[in-house]
């Protein structure tokens, strides 16, 4: 049985899904299956349960070859864990190994990656999280409701919540969130429309909106949508709320010492009944990615994240031989590009991005920069998740790509030179990134400078758009109005985080038919024409789908099983706003 | 009248070095504005941040308003990224980096010293040769390689200690006798592998130093007048030959140690240790010159100490030194 592509893995599923359908949640999304240690599971549990471990445990295997011929992979989720046997226990902790440390922690001031995200799951609750299908749904938020045209929502909290210091939660502490964050530097522009958040009763606020914006509540899934304790935007304590964040999530912040270790304990109160089964959560930022691994090989760590690509084809010969569990999201991720400077000349001429986007041989590029392990990217959008649609993105051609640049250097109307500037950051990866693409589009006689630039004077080079190409990772999310910002003209007014640019009416008007409505079928084909002029004006040179994995000792379970109070399942990982990697640890819990 | 000089020499050596941290970093690209930011903020609100941090003010005038909080409010400011007192980072990391720099220094000096007489007794012998061996092996592999073997075989293939070292608690004022010692012991026990790292390049160069200076002592006429007495040899090596070769090993050491404090990034992020090096290197990463000037601070004067402590020592390996400033 095939599961790479994804006609077969929907087959797999779904046959799976028949035979026992605890097992294998929401048909083509992703599985949840035994992976080695099937063979106990199933024997106590039965023929039916055995043969659906069966197949899903060939889909998984055949998955992993593919890692040989990345572009066919399949969606949703590669993984290896233990089905869990029985109720949850309550009880114990976990480690968790983070990739980096954060700033803080109040989301109205501090910067959040990942790894911020991770701690902010823990001691935060979002207004709604994303179902396994990528939708929207009310999380801390009993309701979010819209308006007629959408440019304005009422959204209810649930009752009878209280945070982490005792007050309880009201509508009053929603509009002091929701006015943190349109206020701040960090993230007000995240809810561009925007306009005023009116407090409507106890529970309720109704937000504003200068324009329609039907996609709104997949903003909530995001940074914007943690609501923070009254105490956290109050002036005189936010401050220390950076530190000591308060919060009405599944743990207590208990102490922090940056670069070593954030501890929470049990939310004895937590407003989903009989969560969180953990008394304590420990997350240790371990930049260090092979002592992080060294730590869950030892148990020092229970779980960790990463995205390096050696560790996580390590990480799967481990998890195949039944030493740990893995889960690798397979959704729609962070994409790895080229961000092109459509201002500068030659990258100003389209025959140029075209001859970049031919002489790019993305295969051998993930070959040797991502250890095959990662996704040949040609779109936005991951393969198979649901807003993606084939562009006729251009295809590895030298010869084509010669023929574009011999045309353009012909033509007198230029200056008949090829040559930019290449920047990226001073880490060996990157620069090997770049070096191996300088040699790629060499050979179709493009002549490439390389810049190295540090890290924190880089994201400031895209957005003065003092840079004519820059190696890049951004545009993870899973909706793509979140990544409205990012393309938008500014229709008149500057848009600063529009890097590559882009001053593209069709683009605009995608976008807006996309934000503006709320019927599924009219937004997908709203990112469907956004895909195809992506594609006729290529602002980026497609590199590979980023992948994100978590891996845990044998004793966790839980990890993908997180049930939603709206009924279904939470979406993988990731899902929250454009980061993947990502995991609540709320549903998560320890066998023995 | 010493110490006093020390002391004027220690002031002018922070205020150089101090005001020299400020003027290279301000000369790399980008600010802590940049990085808080990131892909958010307006370029107003990132001019506002700007000016609220005193950024746009000219190095000597943001240099003279961190000098005036420290000596005058004594306070070494917060950083610029996340508001987090210096003084407090400080508070966490120094002592661990303390702890584990005497640690490795007083491996490598043990171990050191028992090679470098042993070697020096025979020249030419059989443990000369074969401590020389060894010290060219350990000079030559880097420290970062040793860690990744010492882990993989003594951490994950026989799990005897832990990968990481991030559970290291300093604790300098602990009530009762028994819970400091278990203390103690679980911190000797956690920075072993990153103190044998950083212990093992090091004890090379002692052992080394040391032989080789001690046969240039026992080249020297009272050491042969004292042979001539009928010493026995062990007393002759420990009584008269080791104290006058031990000046060069003392200002190595020393210089070592004031290095090791800020130096010892890799080890650090290897074995997850948060300790000064990698304070100094997301200092500098992140721009935030205020968390660096503390820092450095530390280090300097860590540095002018030790090499004072150094000279100190001098006086009592060499009793001339003591008289020579007895009589100016």
């Amino acid at each position: 049985m095939s599961c790479g592509t994804l006609a077969g893995a929907g087959r797999g599923l779904h046959l799976a899904k028949r035979l026992e359908g605890d097992i294998v949640v929401s048909g083509t999304e992703y599985a949840i299956s035994g992976r080695s240690g099937w063979f106990t599971t199933a024997a106590k549990a039965g023929l039916t349960l055995a043969v659906a471990a069966l197949l899903v445990a060939s889909c998984s295997s055949a998955s992993d070859n593919q890692s040989s011929s990345p572009t066919s992979q399949g969606v949703g989720a590669t993984d290896f864990t233990i089905a869990p046997e029985g109720e949850p226990k309550s009880g114990g902790s976990v480690t968790y190994g983070l990739e980096a440390e954060s700033d803080g922690f109040n989301p109205t001031v501090n910067r959040f990656a990942i790894s911020g995200h991770m701690v902010a799951q823990a001691v935060f609750d979002t207004l709604a999280v994303l179902n396994d299908a990528g939708e929207p749904q009310p999380y801390l938020a009993e309701s979010i409701t819209p308006n007629a045209d959408f440019t304005s929502w009422q959204i209810k909290v649930r009752s009878g919540v209280t945070f982490h210091d005792g007050t309880p939660l009201t509508s009053a502490a929603v509009k002091s969130s929701l006015d943190a964050y349109k206020a701040s530097a960090l993230t007000g522009s995240a809810l561009g429309p925007v306009t005023g958040v009116t407090i409507v009763d106890d529970l309720t606020v109704e937000v504003a909106m200068s324009s329609p914006w039907a996609a709104f509540p997949s903003g909530l899934t995001g940074q914007i949508g943690y609501v923070v304790a009254p105490s956290m935007t109050d002036p005189a304590t936010s401050e220390a709320g950076q530190r000591a964040p308060v919060g009405t999530g599944p743990f207590k912040f208990v102490s922090w010492t940056p670069n070593q270790s954030w501890v929470g304990e049990k939310n004895t109160s937590y407003w989903q009944e009989g969560l969180p089964y953990l008394d304590q959560v420990t997350f240790r930022p371990i930049p260090a990615v092979r002592t992080r691994q060294d730590a869950l090989t030892t148990g020092e760590l229970q779980m960790m994240h990463t995205n390096a690509p050696e560790v996580i084809a390590e990480l799967r010969t481990a998890a195949q031989a039944g030493e740990l569990q893995l889960v690798e999201d397979r959704g729609e991720s962070e994409e790895s590009f080229i961000l092109l400077n459509l201002d500068k000349a030659p990258l100003n001429d389209i025959r140029v991005r075209q001859a970049l986007a031919y002489a790019t041989d993305t295969e051998t590029y993930n070959e040797v920069i991502n250890a095959g392990v990662a996704v040949v990217a040609n779109n936005v959008f991951s393969p198979g998740t649901k807003y993606r649609v084939e562009t006729g993105y251009p295809a590895y051609d030298v010869a084509k790509a010669k023929a574009l640049i011999d045309e353009y250097k012909a033509d007198p109307t230029t200056s008949g030179e090829v040559s930019f500037t290449l920047a990226t950051t001073p880490t060996p990866e990157s620069q090997r990134s770049v070096e191996l693409l300088q040699q790629q589009w060499a050979q179709a006689g493009i002549n490439v400078t390389i810049k190295t630039v540090d890290q924190a004077a880089f994201i400031p080079t895209a957005l003065t758009g003092e840079f004519d190409a820059n190696l890049w990772r951004q545009l993870g999310a899973p909706d793509p109005d979140v990544d409205y910002i990012w393309w938008w003209s500014g229709e008149g007014k500057p848009n600063i985080l529009n890097f590559p640019n882009l001053n593209d009416a069709q683009i605009d008007a995608a976008l807006n038919k996309g934000r503006q409505s709320s019927d599924p079928e009219v937004r997908k084909q709203a990112y469907a024409d956004l895909q195809k002029r992506m594609n006729e004006v290529l602002p980026y040179i497609w590199l590979n789908h980023t992948i994100w994995a978590v891996a845990a000792n044998n004793n966790v379970r839980g990890i993908l099983q997180e049930k939603l109070p709206s009924g279904g399942r939470a979406y993988p990982i990731g899902g929250v706003g454009s980061f993947g990697g990502v995991t609540r640890l709320t549903g998560v819990w320890l066998a023995n | 009248m010493f110490v006093a000089k020390k002391v004027l020499q220690l002031v002018f050596v922070l205020l150089v070095v101090s005001f020299l941290t400020f003027l290279m970093l301000d000369q790399l690209e980008g600010d802590v504005v940049d990085v808080r930011c990131g892909l958010g903020c307006s370029n107003e609100q990132r001019e506002a941040l700007r000016s609220e941090f005193g950024l746009d003010d000219p190095i000597p005038v943001q240099y003279g308003r961190w000098l005036k909080e420290l000596v005058v409010d004594r306070n070494l400011g917060v950083s610029g990224l996340n508001g987090v007192p210096v003084s407090e980072s400080l508070a966490d990391k120094l002592p661990v980096t303390l702890f584990l720099v005497v640690y490795s220094q007083a491996i490598a000096l043990t171990v050191g010293l028992l090679l470098g007489m042993s070697s020096a007794r025979k020249p030419g012998g059989l443990i000369d040769r074969a401590s020389s061996a060894i010290a060219g092996m350990a000079i030559s592999v880097p420290n970062y390689v040793v860690a990744f073997v010492l882990i993989l075989l003594f951490a994950v293939t026989v799990p005897i200690f832990s990968v990481t070292a991030q559970d290291v608690n300093i604790e300098w004022l602990m009530p009762d006798v028994p819970a400091q010692l278990s203390n103690l012991g679980n911190n000797l026990y956690l920075l072993l592998l990153p103190a044998i790292c950083l212990a093992l390049a090091e004890l090379a160069i002692y052992a080394r130093l040391l032989r080789n200076d001690m046969v240039a002592t026992l080249q020297e006429d009272y050491v042969t007048m004292a042979r001539a007495k009928g010493l026995p040899p062990k007393q002759i090596m420990r009584r008269h030959a080791f104290r006058p070769s031990t000046f060069s090993l003392a200002t190595v050491a020393g210089i070592n140690m004031g290095r090791l404090i800020g130096g010892t990034i890799i080890i650090e992020a290897i074995f997850a240790i948060n300790g000064m090096g990698l304070y100094v290197v997301q200092s500098i990463n992140q721009r935030d010159a205020i968390p660096l000037q503390g820092a450095v601070l530390v280090i300097a004067t860590a540095y002018v100490l030790i090499n004072f402590l150094v000279d100190l020592l001098y006086a009592f390996l060499d009793p001339r030194i003591r008289h020579a400033r007895a009589a100016a």
